[in-house]
């Protein structure tokens, strides 16, 4: 009966080890989430992202637009779209990938208010990913660095997601983020917080 | 060796194709010297928070504290706009982060003001992270917040209310004692801010010269932060009574509103 249990185990987990990798590079995927918990106050930001597969093994192609200000997706003041570019050096054997990727990062601000000092842009995007699956969890670790014409700034954004089903994942990701001048000693933290549903198409 | 020049270029193009400001405002913004002493009898300098221009705010020859002209500020119970009943004239990018900024303006309390309730007669508002995205009137909107200072008129005294939640909107506190005020007289205020977001931030206030902001054992720097976020705030005044509406018709009077760098220059 023990063998039994264990080889049940070993097989549902090797299930949904499939079922990660599988998701992750073999078919294309949407999430969406919402949060967040800035610094010191509840301010509501929506995500959707596409992510394609594995395209020639190696790179995968990935987009996501941020909408501030509301949880529902659509605003009328302010947008950032990322869209990347990263090649994959993979090791399934022991479910650490390593990755690195290129992309843009366009900030479209539409807020009309005098007050405001913000502005739309594009600024270049260089990222590095580390994730680990294990039978059920996928963790993920990307670094996002951006570069500005006064300044940088570094972000990780831990994800942890939960496999529910073959094609559907639950998932919550921390964004730190570090932005720093180039002319002044002062930097600034920035935090995020959000949880959401990956599905696999 | 052709392809790897391409692609060193293309690298190189990538690189310097940044062309935003980073999203973090930068320290020691430039400070504005403002003078709105309404001897030229307009509103030019002002931004408009103020349900009729004609009604709210007039210019009159009397009473004045300086000069020939002052300001008179008037709420009345039905003057409901944007979220709150109020009645007020702002001045906008005068509190930028990291800058030591001096404010000075004088007020008159009319005789016949009755309201017994709280009205913010002067409040330094933050601003949505405008750079990071923010707005408004986000959606829900799950954060207000009172003003991080205000000067509050509440039956016959003068409060110093600060706020440090912007979670919270019933969680202001008091800086020093109320001062009492006397309906038909005019009162200086003078307050000096250092805007920060963090402990180094201070608020030092002189009403008619004397200093509120209680002693802390070397000065009267009261030493608090001031900013929600590193967009900064902005000053008003008029009056302010939030979601509380009026009883009765209440005037304010005020004059020589100014913003500068030091005691001299903003007081009257």
């Amino acid at each position: 009966m023990k063998k039994f249990v264990l080889l049940l185990i070993l097989i549902l987990n090797g299930q949904y080890y499939d079922a990660q990798l599988n998701n992750e590079f073999k078919h294309h995927s949407i999430s969406i989430d919402f949060g967040s918990l800035r610094n010191r106050y509840i301010y509501p930001i929506s995500n959707i992202r596409y992510q394609t597969p594995l395209v020639r093994d190696k790179f995968r192609f990935s987009s996501r637009l941020r909408s501030y200000g509301t949880l529902y997706l659509f605003t009328k003041d302010a947008y950032d779209m990322t869209s990347s570019a990263e090649y994959f050096i993979c090791n399934n054997s022991n479910g650490f990938i390593f990755s690195a990727g290129l992309g843009l990062d366009w900030r479209i601000r539409l807020v009309n208010d005098i007050r405001s000092s913000a502005s739309t842009s594009v600024e270049p995007l260089f990222l590095l990913n580390f994730q680990y699956s294990n039978s059920k969890s996928l963790m993920k670790i990307p670094i996002w660095n951006r570069f500005y014409t006064n300044g940088f700034s570094f972000t990780i954004l831990p994800e942890y997601s939960f496999q529910l089903t073959s094609r559907m994942a639950i998932f919550t990701r921390y964004e730190c983020g570090y932005l720093k001048h180039y002319s002044f000693s002062n930097s600034e933290w920035r935090q995020d917080l959000f949880i959401g549903l990956n599905v696999s198409l | 060796m052709k392809n790897s020049l391409y692609l060193v270029n293309i690298f190189a193009l990538f690189l310097f194709s940044s062309c935003g400001k980073l999203p973090s405002s930068e320290p020691n913004g430039t400070l504005i010297h403002f003078n709105g002493d309404f001897e030229n009898a307009t509103f030019s300098n002002f931004h408009y928070l103020i349900p009729d221009t004609s009604i709210n705010t007039t210019i009159v020859t009397n009473p004045i504290r300086k000069g020939n002209y002052a300001l008179k500020n008037t709420l009345r119970p039905d003057d409901y706009i944007n979220n709150g009943y109020r009645a007020e004239l702002a001045v906008y990018n005068c509190a930028e982060y990291k800058t030591d900024v001096f404010y000075g303006f004088s007020f008159l309390i009319d005789p016949n003001y009755t309201d017994s309730s709280y009205n913010l007669i002067c409040q330094w508002q933050d601003l949505p992270n405008y750079s990071q995205g923010e707005n408004w009137q986000p959606h829900p909107n799950l954060r207000g917040s009172s003003p991080p200072i205000a000067l509050v008129y509440v039956n016959g005294k003068l409060e110093i209310k600060m706020n440090d939640n912007p979670q919270s909107n019933n969680h202001t506190f008091l800086v020093g004692s109320p001062t009492s005020i006397l309906k038909g007289e005019w009162y200086d205020v003078v307050a000096h801010i250092y805007w920060n977001d963090n402990q180094t931030a201070f608020l030092e206030l002189w009403v008619d010269g004397e200093l509120k902001t209680p002693f802390n054992g070397i000065d009267n720097k009261y030493y608090q932060r001031n900013l929600f976020n590193r967009d900064g705030n902005y000053f008003k005044f008029g009056q302010y009574r939030g979601k509380n509406n009026p009883v009765h018709e209440n005037t304010i009077f005020f004059d020589e509103v100014k913003i500068g760098s030091s005691y001299n220059e903003v007081s009257p």
